[in-house]
C-alpha cells in the first residue's frame, strides 16, 4: 500500500489523510467540480474531478471513483462513511479491480447493509433485537403489522443510516404519509426505497459498541459511545464511556457486540448499535460497516489510531492488540458543527466562511473538513466540523468542552454553536441524564443561560463600526462588502502553497 | 454616525463615538441609552470589550454586504442594516415560499384544493432531507407554482393559499 485513494469529502477525508500522511501514505483526493479546491482536496496529494455538484452524479458514481483510483495509481481504496462507504457493490468492484479495500467484506456490508437481514443475523447470533416489521409492497399489510408492533413506530429505509430516511409515527392516520415520504427520500439519497417498521422506544438511550476484526480471526471491541442526545435521529453529541451503563451492562453489550461480529466474520472497523430502556434491556438495532463519524472519542480516550488500525488490517496485518491491552483512560467528548439554523428549525444555511477560527488547548481535538474562506454548498451534508475534548474525569472533558465552544468563531453562515453550547450547559446533561429525548424535552430555543445580553452584542457592533472594523479577511469573499463581484486571483485557485525545495 | 439594525425581531438604533483625547473609551447609545465602553482592538481585527464592569470579552465583526456577523464571548449573532423608515420583515401574505435551494419532489395539492392547517402541501428536499411546506392556516389552493423535479431558490413563491372567506 503506497497510495490511498479517498473517496469522500469534508472532514472525514481530512482525517482519514491526516494518518495517511503520518504512516507515509499518499493521498489521492476526488472531488465533485464545486468541491474542486475544497480543503480535503488542497489537503491530499492529487485530485481528480469525478463530476458536477450533485453527489448522485459525482462521489456516489462507483465507476467514476475506480477509474480516478486507476488514473492516479491508487492502491488502495479508503470509503469514509456515507456516500459509497457501505456500498457492498462498490466495495466488490474495488476488490476486482485489484485494490485494497479499507473496510470490511463486500459479503459483511451486505448482510449488515440490510437491516433486517442484518436483525435476522444477530438474533440468530443471541443478540436481542428490537420488535418490528418487514414492509411488503401494499400499504395496508402495513398499517396492521404497526398495529400489532404498537405504537408509536418508527419507518425506516432499510440501506438508510445517519438519521437520513426515518420517521417517527404517533397517530395511525399519519402512517401512509410517513411510509411514502421515507420511501421517496430513501430512493434519492440510498437508491433503494425498501422501509421497514420498528417499534419506537421511549427516552432510551442510544449506545453503541466499536468493534474490530482482523483476517485472522482475532476480534475485540473497543468500549462504548454514548449518542443519546440526538435531533431528530441526527447525532449532536457522543461521548466515551456512557454515564449511564455500568461495569456489568458495558461487559454485557461489548460481549454481545463482539459476538454479532464474529457472526458475520467481522474484518475492519465496524460498530454495533444499541438501544438501552430506562430498566437496562438492551436491543440490537443495526451495524455500521464502516468508520463511525464520532470515532474520535474512542481514539481519545483509548490512545488509538482507527484508521491506522484500519490500514493495518486492510494490509492483512494481524490488530497487534488483544482485548486485555484495551482500557479506557479519561472521559472524551464529541460535538458536531453544523451550518444549521437553529432559530428556523434548523434548516442548512450556505455561505462563504468569512471568518472561521477554530478553538484549540490541552485535551482539545478539531478534525474539520472547512477553512476560512470555504464556501459552504447545499449540496452536502451540513456538518462542517467536530470538536473533542478529553479529560480525566467527565467534568474535566465537560469544563473544556464548554471553554472550547465559548472561542469557537464562525461568520458567513449559521451553525448551531449556540444550541450546543445550550446543550452542553445544561445540569441534565452535566448530570449524566441523557436520553434521546433529551434534546426536545431539554433544550429549546434560546441562548445558553450566563450568555453575552443582546445589549452587548450591540455594543460591540457600535463601536466596531465606529472603529471601521469587520472587512472580511483577505480570501474570504473580499469585495463582498461592497457588494460587487471579486476579480478572481490565480492564488485562490491553486490549492495550497508549497515550499520550493 | 448612527445604524439601524435588526436582530431577530427586535430593531435598534445604535450608534459610538470615541472619547475625545481618550484611545479606547467610547460613548455608545443603544436606542438613545448612552453608556460608556472600553475596547481595544487586537492586531488581528478581533478586540476587548469592557461594558464597565471592569470584565473584558473577546469580540469579533465581520461585515458580509449589509448584515453583520458579531460574535461575542462565544455567542455569535447575525443583524441586518435596515433602511431608517422600515424596520420590519417583510411579511409573505399568502404566498408560501421556498426555505432554501433545493429540488421540489412532491407536491400534494392542485388549485382549488381545500387544506387544513398544518396539512402538508409540497415537499422539497435538500442537503439530501425532505422539508415539507406546510400550510400555515386553513384555505383553499390559488396558484401552484412548482412541477416535481423543479429546483427552486429561496424566495420562490411555490404555492399560493388563500384563506376561507
Amino acid at each position: 500500500m503506497k497510495r490511498v485513494l479517498i473517496a469522500n469529502r469534508g472532514e472525514i477525508a481530512v482525517r482519514i489523510g491526516r494518518t495517511c500522511r503520518a504512516l507515509g501514505l499518499e493521498t489521492v483526493a476526488v472531488a465533485s467540480e464545486v468541491d474542486a479546491t475544497a480543503a480535503h482536496v488542497r489537503a491530499a496529494d492529487a485530485c481528480v474531478v469525478v463530476g458536477p455538484a450533485a453527489a448522485t452524479e459525482s462521489y456516489l458514481i462507483a465507476e467514476r471513483i475506480l477509474q480516478a483510483a486507476k488514473d492516479t495509481g491508487a492502491d488502495a481504496v479508503h470509503p469514509g462513511y456515507g456516500f459509497l462507504s457501505e456500498n457492498e457493490s462498490f466495495a466488490r468492484a474495488v476488490v476486482d479491480a485489484g485494490l485494497i479495500w479499507i473496510g470490511p467484506s463486500p459479503e459483511a456490508i451486505s448482510s449488515m447493509g440490510d437491516k433486517q437481514t442484518a436483525r435476522r443475523v444477530m438474533e440468530a447470533a443471541g443478540v436481542p433485537v428490537v420488535p418490528g416489521a418487514e414492509l411488503g409492497g401494499d400499504l395496508d399489510g402495513a398499517a396492521a403489522e404497526a398495529d400489532k408492533i404498537g405504537y408509536p413506530v418508527l419507518v425506516k429505509a432499510s440501506a438508510g443510516g445517519g438519521g437520513k430516511g426515518m420517521r417517527a409515527v404517533r397517530d395511525p392516520a399519519d402512517l401512509t404519509e410517513a411510509i411514502q415520504s421515507c420511501q421517496r427520500e430513501a430512493a434519492s439519497a440510498f437508491g433503494s426505497d425498501v422501509v421497514y417498521l420498528e417499534k419506537l422506544l421511549e427516552r432510551p438511550r442510544h449506545v453503541e459498541v466499536q468493534v474490530f476484526g482482523d483476517s485472522h480471526g482475532n476480534v475485540v471491541h473497543l468500549y462504548e459511545r454514548e449518542c443519546s442526545i440526538q435531533r431528530r435521529h441526527q447525532k449532536v453529541l457522543e461521548e466515551c464511556p456512557s454515564p449511564g451503563i455500568d461495569d456489568a451492562l458495558r461487559a454485557r453489550m461489548c460481549e454481545a457486540a463482539v459476538a454479532a461480529a464474529r457472526a458475520v466474520d467481522y474484518v475492519g472497523a465496524g460498530t454495533v448499535e444499541f438501544l438501552v430502556d430506562q430498566e437496562g434491556g438492551f436491543y440490537f438495532l443495526e451495524m455500521n460497516t464502516r468508520l463511525q463519524v464520532e470515532h474520535p472519542v474512542t481514539e481519545s480516550v483509548l490512545g488509538l489510531d482507527l484508521v491506522a488500525m484500519q490500514l493495518a488490517v486492510a494490509r492483512g496485518e494481524a490488530l497487534g492488540i488483544t482485548q486485555a491491552d484495551v482500557s479506557i483512560r479519561g472521559h472524551a467528548i464529541e460535538v458536531r458543527l453544523y451550518a444549521e439554523d437553529p432559530s428556523r428549525e434548523f434548516l442548512p444555511s450556505i455561505g462563504t466562511l468569512l471568518s472561521y477560527r477554530p478553538p484549540e488547548g490541552p485535551g482539545v481535538r478539531h478534525d474539520g473538513g472547512v477553512e476560512q474562506g470555504d464556501e459552504v454548498t447545499p449540496f452536502y451534508d451540513p456538518m462542517l466540523a467536530k470538536l473533542i475534548t478529553w479529560g480525566e474525569d467527565r467534568d474535566e472533558a465537560i469544563g473544556r468542552m464548554a471553554a472550547a465552544l465559548s472561542s469557537w468563531t464562525v461568520h458567513g453562515v449559521v451553525t448551531n454553536l449556540g444550541f450546543l453550547r445550550r446543550i452542553v450547559a445544561h445540569e441534565a446533561f452535566q448530570s449524566g441524564d441523557t436520553h434521546t429525548g433529551f434534546v426536545d424535552a431539554y433544550v429549546a430555543d434560546g441562548e445558553p443561560l450566563g450568555d453575552a445580553p443582546l445589549e452587548t452584542i450591540l455594543a460591540a457592533l457600535a463601536v466596531a463600526e465606529e472603529l471601521g472594523l469587520g472587512a472580511a479577511a483577505p480570501g474570504s469573499a473580499g469585495g463582498r462588502a461592497d457588494g460587487r463581484e471579486r476579480a478572481l486571483s490565480p492564488f485562490e485557485t491553486v490549492g495550497p502553497w508549497r515550499g520550493i525545495s | 454616525m448612527s445604524m439601524r439594525v435588526r436582530v431577530g425581531d427586535r430593531v435598534a438604533e445604535i450608534a459610538a463615538r470615541r472619547t475625545p483625547g481618550e484611545d479606547k473609551v467610547f460613548s455608545v447609545w443603544i436606542d438613545d441609552e448612552e453608556r460608556s465602553v472600553r475596547a481595544t482592538v487586537l492586531p488581528d481585527g478581533a478586540f476587548l470589550l469592557d461594558l464597565g464592569d471592569g470584565r473584558q470579552s473577546r469580540a469579533r465583526v465581520t461585515r458580509d454586504g449589509d448584515a453583520r456577523w458579531v460574535t461575542v464571548a462565544g455567542r455569535t449573532a447575525l443583524l441586518h442594516r435596515v433602511e431608517a423608515e422600515s424596520g420590519a420583515v417583510d411579511e409573505a401574505g399568502g404566498l408560501l415560499e421556498a426555505p432554501m435551494p433545493g429540488k421540489v419532489v412532491a407536491i400534494s395539492v392542485e388549485v382549488g384544493d381545500s387544506v387544513s392547517a398544518g396539512d402538508a402541501l409540497l415537499v422539497v428536499e435538500a442537503m439530501k432531507m425532505e422539508h415539507p411546506i406546510r400550510a400555515p392556516h386553513d384555505g383553499v389552493v390559488s396558484a401552484v407554482n412548482a412541477e416535481v423535479g423543479e429546483m427552486v431558490s429561496p424566495g420562490t413563491a411555490l404555492i399560493s393559499l388563500e384563506e376561507d372567506g
